[in-house]
């Protein structure tokens, strides 16, 4: 039966499938360049990093109470939040302490999009401030993001153009550097009256308590240091154990994610400003979101906790390249999406994701960490069952006697109606005319 | 050496002249074929539709057919990984030893050379997704690349799938579909008017989209290929 | 922070890889004599104002074009300068002005990441390797985003 998945992707326009389909591109060959200059051994290096996942994976719970102790310790508050709800209950607490109606500056955060974040905070009356240059364009559209890393990768430059106008933004010109700019200086003042920032954390260290946040334009270590409050947005899974793991998966997360030998910023936030310093946040908060990650954890899907969100699977997926991120009606899309949608939320809501895949493993080969995605997707696809169910157990009858089995096989040409959705988009193939069993049988 | 024929379902319905390849392209490498006619299908279909019961069922038959001390040659890369990882993954015949046909001829036999094949031409390749599985991704490649008088070419973004997907195709047509005819773009973008590969399914499918859409490639499967040197 | 002490030579290495990957992430290295070419208003680091005496200073580090501050520490794998927050080091002053000047004591260079983290202590760091930049729109590199568009390196002492 055809996937409601298979209908959204064929309303596409034609237009972003191609600007997805070129910019993936663009990223599979850059990350490929990235990884050939910066590992001289990436095989053992991409062993390491998944050893040292594993290794978080069975120790998360110790990892955490001392990553909250060594928090606390920095002078960086930690509070625990068990779903969204609670998550969001917490940060909205802090921010209107903060002040009443407060503005609120973001760095890209999927941890907050996961959540539903914003649309809490604005509809408790505070204004909040998406500015990453690519969620800055989706907060305009009232849109989501179609990719973890790049969330405008659906549209093009005359789209982004059309955005600014039709919010009073007036670009001279659609030229990427002429966009960018009109954003740049549309937020300085945005960062300048901000109350509270809010950030996603990619790293956070359990034996020194320092906060990892990665990013290129500049805007996550602003939002995180003009404003009097930072709050860290983290699931649990982003603990690592030392400070001395941190140079490979740096290094494996620049390079998977954006074909770089290191993002341009990397800030080790290691607790709020000091008495004797000029700048930087006076709180610092740390939010641990579990919101369905420990029920992940304990069971079938545990692997894909190892993920960095690097989205090396989505750019070289080729559904996700055909379909787009919206179509996978989730906050993380993709093959990564495929899993963690139906793990975080529950098979019976997005179980159908998983079934979104050809299985051709391009994303396990590029992960950096080396998830097993195609085997995550076929134990989510045998929980959920199939759809419908009742051909398999007839094809098993068939199928599991060879008598029963050629009798079936001589019969395939009357089936073809039952392949509509093969036979909607292509020729029925014809048979070559040759019986392999009799000619067995009669060879000399 | 003595190795086992896995025929698969699509040779055994609508593609019969494959297996008569795969036996006089083992025989040539001398290898002494058994097939045993109780075979029917690997389970996969049941499997990556997500009902394991079914597909469980029809494994395990397929498994009684099979000698674990022989090796298991496959003219498919996929149903080779479903013997492999499929398998593991129902608790089935860990330890078979399954060879996808290019990979078995290259990695088990050591084959060094290939006689020339019945008409010199550009053949372009298709390396099925599988062989990521079987770590075999190359053999395909360099299996071909024996024959004198076949020009092979590779087309860009070759590591993409062609969105065949069993039954993904059905399941998601029109995306299917929309990977296919990328997938057959760059194919003819080469220049080279035949598509071989290790797959039927990726075959018939990109086949199948060709010929509605009145691209004009021909697809052909390593081993018709290789027992053109016979003819 | 003085790291172990470096023979000649290979501050040297250090300092030829540094300068290579710095350009290569779009960085550049200048002569201290160009600090004072720099057209706008200036966010000079305390302790650093002795050696331009001239040169106007932004009432409001807002507006300053320029920012010049001194590295606490660089990798020489990864071209990237580090900056700890402190008294006299303001973390604005690496982001705010569109173009930041680093001087940089080419003895303060590690050969790569995994010895520059080991030498980090209890403040905030950040890691800079390169301007700031996006790919956003249609993957086309844009420089100078939110952060600074330009970043020159000036090696000090000379």
């Amino acid at each position: 039966m055809r996937s409601d998945f298979d209908k959204r992707a064929e309303r596409l326009p034609l237009k972003v499938v191609d600007s997805v389909r070129t910019a993936s591109a663009n990223k599979v060959q850059g990350r490929f360049q990235a990884i050939a200059s910066v590992f001289a051994e990436y095989d053992s290096a991409r062993r390491q990093a998944a050893a040292t996942k594993e290794y978080v994976l069975d120790n998360l719970a110790d990892l955490l109470v001392e990553l909250e102790a060594s928090c606390l310790k920095n002078g960086v508050q930690v509070h625990w939040a068990e779903d969204a709800e609670q998550a969001n209950r917490l940060i909205l607490g802090i921010v209107s302490r903060a002040a009443p109606s407060a503005l609120v500056v973001k760095g890209k955060s999927m941890a907050t999009e996961e959540i539903g974040l914003n649309e809490r905070l604005i509809q408790e009356g505070h204004q909040v401030v998406e500015t990453d240059l690519g969620e800055f364009v989706v907060q305009l559209d009232d849109d989501v993001p179609s990719h973890i890393v790049t969330p405008i990768i659906h549209k093009d430059r005359t789209d982004v153009k059309r955005t600014f106008e039709s919010h009073g933004l007036s670009p001279r010109s659609d030229e990427p550097e002429e966009l960018a700019a009109v954003a740049r200086a549309r937020l300085r003042e945005e960062f300048r009256r901000a109350d509270v920032g809010i950030s996603g954390v990619n790293f956070a260290v359990a034996s020194s308590g320092r906060l990892v946040i990665v990013e290129n334009e500049g805007n996550n270590r602003l939002s995180t240091t003009a404003p009097r409050v930072h709050i860290a947005v983290m699931g649990l899974e982003k603990v690592l154990p030392c400070d001395t793991d941190l140079a490979l998966f740096l290094r494996l997360l620049a390079a998977s994610s954006t074909g770089q030998r290191l993002t341009v910023y990397t800030h080790l936030v290691c607790g709020p400003r000091r008495p004797d310093e000029p700048d930087g946040p006076e709180e610092v908060h740390l939010v641990l979101l579990d919101n369905g990650r420990s029920k992940i954890l304990n069971g079938a899907l545990r692997e894909i906790l190892k993920c960095l969100r690097c989205g090396a699977c989505l750019n070289v997926c080729p559904v996700y390249r055909q379909a787009s991120g919206h179509t996978y009606r989730h906050t993380y899309s993709g093959p990564l999406g495929a899993v963690l949608a139906p793990g975080l939320d529950g098979v019976h809501s997005h179980g159908a994701l998983a079934f979104a895949s050809t299985l051709c493993g391009a994303c396990q080969e590029v992960c950096p960490v080396d998830i097993p995605i195609p085997e995550l997707l076929l134990k989510i696809r045998a929980e959920v069952g199939a759809t419908p169910a009742a051909p398999w157990p007839v094809w098993a009858w068939f199928a599991q006697r060879s008598a029963r089995w050629r009798m079936a096989l001589k019969a395939l040409p009357m089936v073809e109606p039952l392949a509509r959705p093969w036979t909607e988009h292509r020729e029925w193939p014809e048979p070559s005319g040759v019986d392999f069993r009799r000619w067995w049988d009669q060879r000399p | 050496m003595r190795v086992q024929l896995a025929l698969t379902c699509l040779v055994d319905g609508l593609r019969g002249s494959t297996g008569v390849s795969m036996v006089r392209v083992l025989e040539h490498v001398g290898c002494e074929v058994v097939f045993d006619k109780r075979q029917t299908c690997c389970g996969q279909p049941a499997f990556n539709a997500g009902d394991w019961t079914s597909s469980g069922r029809v494994a395990s038959a397929f498994v009684d057919c099979f000698d674990r001390d022989l090796p298991i040659v496959v003219p498919s890369g996929s149903c080779a990984a479903m013997m492999r990882e499929g398998f593991r993954m129902l608790g089935l015949g860990a330890g078979l030893r399954v060879f996808e046909l290019a990979q078995f001829l290259m990695n088990e036999v050591g084959v060094e050379k290939w006689r020339p094949v019945s008409r010199s031409r550009m053949v372009v390749l298709h390396s099925g997704c599988h062989g990521r599985m079987l770590g075999s991704m190359d053999s395909l490649e360099r299996l071909l690349a024996l024959v004198p008088n076949l020009t092979v070419v590779t087309p860009e973004t070759s590591e993409q799938c062609c969105g065949f997907g069993g039954t993904f195709s059905m399941s998601h047509p029109s995306t299917s579909k929309g990977i296919g005819i990328e997938k057959l773009y760059r194919l003819k973008a080469t220049g080279a008017s035949e598509v071989v590969s290790t797959d039927w399914g990726c075959l018939l499918h990109l086949e199948g989209l060709a010929r509605r859409e009145g691209i004009g490639l021909k697809f052909n499967h390593v081993a018709d290929v290789l027992a053109e040197a016979f003819e | 922070m003085p790291g172990p002490r470096l023979a000649q030579a290979q501050v040297a290495d250090h300092w030829a890889l540094f300068r290579e990957r710095l350009s290569e992430v779009g960085g550049e290295v200048a002569d201290f004599s160009a600090v004072a070419d720099c057209p706008g208003l200036f966010w000079i680091q305390e302790g650093l104002k002795g050696f331009w005496p001239g040169l106007d200073l932004a009432a409001d580090p807002w507006e300053a074009m320029t920012g010049v501050c001194r590295a606490d520490m660089a990798v020489a794998e990864t071209g990237s300068v580090l900056f700890a927050s402190g008294p006299d080091q303001p973390r604005l002053l690496s982001l705010l002005p569109p173009r930041h000047v680093v001087l940089l004591d080419p003895k303060q260079i590690e050969p790569n990441l995994e010895a520059a983290l080991a030498r980090l202590d209890r403040r905030n760091w950040a890691i800079v390797t390169g301007p700031s930049r996006t790919a956003d729109i249609e993957g086309i590199l844009v420089r100078g985003v939110h952060g600074p568009r330009e970043l020159i390196v000036v090696p000090f002492p000379v």
